[in-house]
Formats: C-alpha cells, sequence, structure tokens
C-alpha cells in the first residue's frame, strides 16, 4: 500500500473512531494512534495523518456558509444556529465571496443549496 | 420589441427558488477514474457532472466513503477538491433515424462535422433483454454476401455469430462486405457498427469504403478509438446495440458489429482494477462475462406481437495466435448462437476469407437459409471434410482409386470457388447459382486457376440470356427448369474457357 493510501487508511479510522466521543477518549484516541506508529517506526507521519484528519473534519463536520457581502453579527448569529439545528449539530464557518452579488450558498459535504443572485441569473440564462 | 417582451414574459414565468443539489468533492483522480467524498444518494451507473469543467462521469463503485467515477472525457482541467454533483439520470444515447449516416461517438455527438445530430428521442444505455416469449425462433436469413457463409455457416436474423481470428486476417474485411451486401437485401436491416479501440485510420479507410459504395445511408457508425478513455471503450457496444434496439422494437431489422469485444473487455479490466475491485483469472474482474452476456442477450428475433423486428449481431473477438481455448473467445463462444472462425494459415495460404469450415458453426443453420440455398448446400459442408481428410490421405500415397481422385479434384474446385475478394459480396442468387454449379460437378474439368473467371462469366451468362433465372433463385425457388437452364449456361461457359485453353 503506497504511503499517501496508508495516510487516508488511518486518518480515516480515526475519525470513525472519534465519532461521538467525548474530548478525553478523542485525546486517548490520539494518544493511541500516535503509539501505534511508534511501534511501526512511522511517528514520522503523524502530522501528515493529523492534516489529513482535520481535512476529513472540515469537509465532513463542518458546514460553509457562502455570503456575498458581510452581515450584522446578530443575523449570522441567526443564521448559524438555524443551520446548525437543521444540519445536526455541525458547526459552520462564514466565508464572503463577492461573486455571488447578492443571496447565499450553503455547502456541507453532500448538499449545496443554492440561493444567490449569481445562481438565478445563471438560471435565467439556462431558460432563455 | 418583440424580444424584449420575449423575454419579459420569461422572467415573469421563471420561480426562481433555492436549489439544492447533491454534491461531493474529488478525492482523488487516477488512470480515468475519480474518487469522490459525498454523494450520499448516488445510485449506481448514474451521470455525475464535473462544474468546473462542463463535464461528465459515469459512477461505478460505490463504497462507505466514496464514490468511483468513470471519467466520460479525458477529464482535463479537473482537480482534488473540485466539486462533483449529482445529475439523478442514468447514462442515455440519442436514437432514431436521423442518425443514419452518421459518425458519433458512445455518448451521442457527433464525430463527422455534419452539424448537430436532433432526435429528441433518448434511451437508456443499460436496458433489459426481451424474455424468452418476446422473442421467436430465428428463420429470416441474413445474407453476408460470402459464398463460405452463406452456404457453410449461414446467419440468421436476429442470430449472434461471432467471428474469431487472430489480426490482420480478414474479420473487419467480411464485416464490410456483410454491410455492403446489405444494400440490394429486401426488408434491409439499419447497420450499425461499433468500431471498439481502433486506430482511426482505419476507421477513417472503413467509413470512407461504406460511402463510397454507397452503404453509409443506411448504417450509423459508433466510435471509441484507441485513444479515448477506457470508459468509451466500454460504452461504445452499448450504446451501439441500444441504437440497434430503437430499430428492432419498430418493427424493422437492425445488424450490429461489435469490432472488437476484446477490446472493451480489457477496457473493462482496467477500469475493475483502478476501481480495485478483486482479479480474477487473467486478471480480469469476475463480471466479465456477465460484461458480455448482457450486451449479447439484447439481440435476438422478437415475436409478431412485440413487432416482429430483429436484432441481429456480429461481435468479433481477436484471438491470440489462434487459441479459441483462451478465456474471453470461450465466454463469448458459449454466449453466442454460432461462431466462424478464421484461421491465419489458411489466409496465408491464398484461401481467403479464411473461414476454417471444421471450427466454424451456426447453431441457426439451414433454418436460416433460403430453401433453393439449403438444397444446393445441403451436403457441401460433409463434402468438404472428406475432401479435406482425404487430401491429407493423400500426401502420403499416390496410389488412389478414381473414386477418391476425383472427390479431391472436386474438392479443389470448391475450395477455389469459395475464395472471394474483398468488397465483392455476391447477391444470394448469384451465390447460388455458384454453390450449384460446383456440387453438381459443371465444373470438373476446369483448371483450378480459371474458377474465379468462371463465376465471373456464368453470372453475365445469367444475366444477360436468362435474367428470370435470378428473380426466380431470389425468391428462393430452385425448381428442374431452373436448374436445368443454370445447367446450360455453366455448360457453355465451360466449354468456352476450355477451348480457350487450348
Amino acid at each position: 500500500m503506497n504511503t499517501k493510501k496508508y495516510i487516508s487508511n488511518l486518518a480515516e479510522a480515526l475519525f470513525l473512531a472519534q465519532e461521538g466521543k467525548k474530548e478525553e477518549e478523542k485525546n486517548k484516541l490520539a494518544e493511541n494512534l500516535r503509539r501505534i506508529l511508534k511501534e511501526r517506526k512511522k511517528e514520522y507521519l503523524l502530522p501528515k495523518v493529523i492534516e489529513k484528519f482535520e481535512e476529513m473534519i472540515s469537509r465532513r463536520q463542518r458546514i460553509k456558509l457562502f455570503l456575498a457581502k458581510d452581515q450584522k453579527s446578530d443575523l449570522i448569529k441567526k443564521i448559524k444556529s438555524f443551520l446548525s439545528e437543521k444540519f445536526k449539530g455541525k458547526e459552520v464557518d462564514i466565508i464572503i465571496d463577492q461573486n455571488l452579488i447578492g443571496g447565499f450558498r450553503v455547502k456541507t459535504e453532500n448538499v449545496l443549496i443554492k440561493a444567490s443572485v449569481k445562481d438565478f441569473l445563471n438560471e435565467f440564462k439556462t431558460c432563455l | 420589441m418583440e424580444r424584449v417582451e420575449d423575454f419579459k414574459k420569461k422572467l415573469e414565468e421563471l420561480k426562481l427558488k433555492p436549489k439544492i443539489e447533491e454534491i461531493g468533492e474529488i478525492l482523488e483522480i487516477k488512470d480515468g477514474i475519480v474518487k469522490a467524498s459525498g454523494l450520499e444518494g448516488v445510485e449506481n451507473f448514474e451521470i455525475v457532472e464535473f462544474e468546473s469543467r462542463n463535464s461528465f462521469g459515469l459512477v461505478l463503485n460505490l463504497e462507505e466513503s466514496e464514490t468511483g467515477i468513470a471519467l466520460l472525457d479525458r477529464g482535463e482541467g479537473l482537480k482534488e477538491g473540485d466539486m462533483v454533483k449529482r445529475t439523478k439520470k442514468t447514462l442515455t444515447v440519442p436514437v432514431g433515424e436521423k442518425l443514419l449516416g452518421r459518425v458519433i461517438d458512445p455518448l451521442g455527438r457527433p464525430l463527422d462535422e455534419k452539424g448537430e445530430i436532433k432526435t429528441g428521442e433518448f434511451l437508456p444505455i443499460e436496458r433489459t433483454s426481451p424474455s424468452v416469449f418476446e422473442r421467436e425462433p430465428v428463420r429470416e436469413p441474413l445474407h453476408t454476401g460470402i459464398l463460405a457463409i452463406d452456404a457453410l455457416t449461414p446467419i440468421g436474423r436476429g442470430q449472434r455469430e461471432l467471428i474469431l481470428g487472430d489480426r490482420g486476417i480478414g474479420k473487419t474485411a467480411l464485416i464490410i462486405d456483410t454491410i455492403l451486401n446489405q444494400k440490394t437485401e429486401k426488408k434491409r436491416p439499419v447497420c450499425v457498427y461499433v468500431a471498439c479501440g481502433q486506430k482511426k485510420s482505419k476507421i477513417k479507410r472503413l467509413i470512407n469504403t461504406l460511402e463510397k459504395k454507397g452503404a453509409l445511408d443506411y448504417t450509423i457508425v459508433v466510435c471509441a478509438s484507441a485513444d479515448d478513455p477506457a470508459s468509451f471503450l466500454y460504452l461504445a457496444p452499448f450504446a451501439g446495440v441500444t441504437i440497434g434496439e430503437y430499430f428492432r422494437d419498430k418493427g424493422e431489422n437492425a445488424l450490429v458489429i461489435f469490432d472488437d469485444l476484446t477490446k472493451q473487455s480489457w477496457a473493462w479490466r482496467e477500469i475493475s482494477l483502478v476501481l480495485r475491485r478483486p482479479p480474477g483469472r487473467e486478471a480480469y474482474p469476475g463480471d466479465i462475462f456477465y460484461l458480455h452476456s448482457r450486451l449479447l442477450e439484447r439481440a435476438g428475433k422478437l415475436s409478431k406481437e412485440k413487432g416482429g423486428g430483429s436484432l441481429t449481431a456480429l461481435p468479433i473477438i481477436e484471438t491470440q495466435a489462434g487459441d479459441i481455448s483462451g478465456y474471453i473467445p470461450t465466454n463469448v463462444i458459449s454466449i453466442c448462437d454460432g461462431q466462424i472462425f478464421l484461421d491465419s494459415p489458411l489466409f496465408y495460404k491464398g484461401q481467403r476469407p479464411a473461414i476454417d469450415i471444421g471450427k466454424s458453426v451456426s447453431r441457426v443453420g439451414s433454418q436460416a437459409q433460403l430453401p433453393a440455398m439449403k438444397k444446393v448446400a445441403a451436403t457441401l459442408k460433409l463434402d468438404l471434410a472428406q475432401f479435406q481428410e482425404l487430401e491429407r490421405f493423400s500426401e502420403f500415397t499416390e496410389e488412389l482409386d478414381s473414386q477418391t481422385k476425383k472427390t479431391i479434384e472436386r474438392g479443389k474446385i470448391m475450395r477455389e470457388i469459395l475464395k472471394q475478394g474483398d468488397l465483392c459480396p455476391l447477391p444470394i442468387e448469384k451465390e447460388i447459382v455458384i454453390i450449384f454449379s460446383g456440387t453438381k460437378g459443371l465444373l470438373d474439368e476446369v483448371d483450378l486457376k480459371k474458377i474465379q473467371s468462371f463465376k465471373e462469366e456464368l453470372i453475365e451468362e445469367i444475366e444477360r440470356t436468362m435474367p428470370e433465372v435470378f428473380v426466380k433463385l431470389k425468391e428462393g425457388v430452385l425448381d428442374s427448369e431452373t436448374e436445368a437452364k443454370i445447367e446450360k449456361a455453366a455448360l457453355k461457359v465451360k466449354g468456352r474457357l476450355i477451348s480457350s485453353d487450348k
């Protein structure tokens, strides 16, 4: 098995193992991983595994909310709380993308909600 | 002003609301296969879109945390992290009369620069084959125009007849002759030629030949050339059979040629290995048989209740060093209703088409022959087999009785009669006349070198002096009066040839 695949598999295993666990248990898992890698003389891979793991967390456990421009903090709080509730407690990252012109987009691992002015204009263009 | 009003109307009618798309992200791209995360609800064989490059892929692997997607183009510009979204559609191909005369790729896009193809009708590439009760036995002949095939291993409309042989010994030439011969056939079948993994120069030559001979008008060419992605080589035969099924289901006849399925099996092996499916014998995946069986089962003759249409399949398999006991050849032989084996030693000895009569068979047989051809070719296979035995025997001894010598001479003449040039398919009535002359011994004193001239002159003679013979034979009728006329013409031509020798 090549190194990249090995790192990917370890990160995946760690991700699946830590799902639904408390902070203490997660720390224990990380320690176990470090010990296993040391036993196999592959401790040098640990930073890459962690990097891959964090990438997985970002992709699977966080929601990206794209806004055309910055909004009032109250409004953002409301949106974040609404999205967290809808998507089972996932955390929300706000990204400002002026190309959207107006409106918003919501992106999770499996779903993309398009509600920006840019998307509406594209739809109109297709319709014509 | 009108245009502005039109735009205004469309804008008012448009209901703009948030769109929810099911998406994923590219994790890895390797050898034409994309591994993507997400796409939770994606179905097997669904088409997904890579929005960043406006290209598409076909879902082939559904795993716990990732999806394996075969790219439907070269995948240039795609990178890790790009978004992929579901289209919720399975792969379809355009079908219809507008495809006739056109050259397309497995997705139905034109390759011949003759403009867009607007068929309006699409069929899914993967379809179930007709059930047992929707079929009827194959009885109508499909004439290839090749003497050896139409006489000895006749093909019927709705049959699957495999063509096997090494590279460069005339498999495609046989196919081209078959397509050309359909020009003058009754209830002419639509021909679909699937070029799977062929060189572009060869495909171009084939298209030029068909165009020159006026055969392109009733032919559709589906191209997946050697430099196309493996997914195209995998899909091309399915696209071809789907296009043929459109005509079959309308009650018409269709002929689909897969040239060749060996390349399709290599492509499927490549895709399966990259998808990390467990390799089996010769590294082929476990479902390699199913790949060809589900393709070829779609050919058949439909019952009258279902329209009475037919789809004939002529798959080609390339063997290595004449080995028909290989994995893929044996698989496809067991699926098909017969095979035509082209032998390299025969080819190099000058016997062309190099059909090995002993190893070739048609499981439909004389049920798919005109009564006239059945009559004249009834004992031909047995006679040729006997001749081959005796010829081998005669290599060891020179002391042969007169009957054996006569059988050997007659066999040599028949073998010479069965030789045929490229791009010279013969209509069935002319084939019957030639076979009749041979089997009746009307050529017994003719020099072997003059047999080809005899064939041409006999046809000319009958066309000139008694054309009604061909009319009757085309209907399948060979009565004693017609036999007498053919005999008379044959003896006249023979006399001319013998006297010209002197």
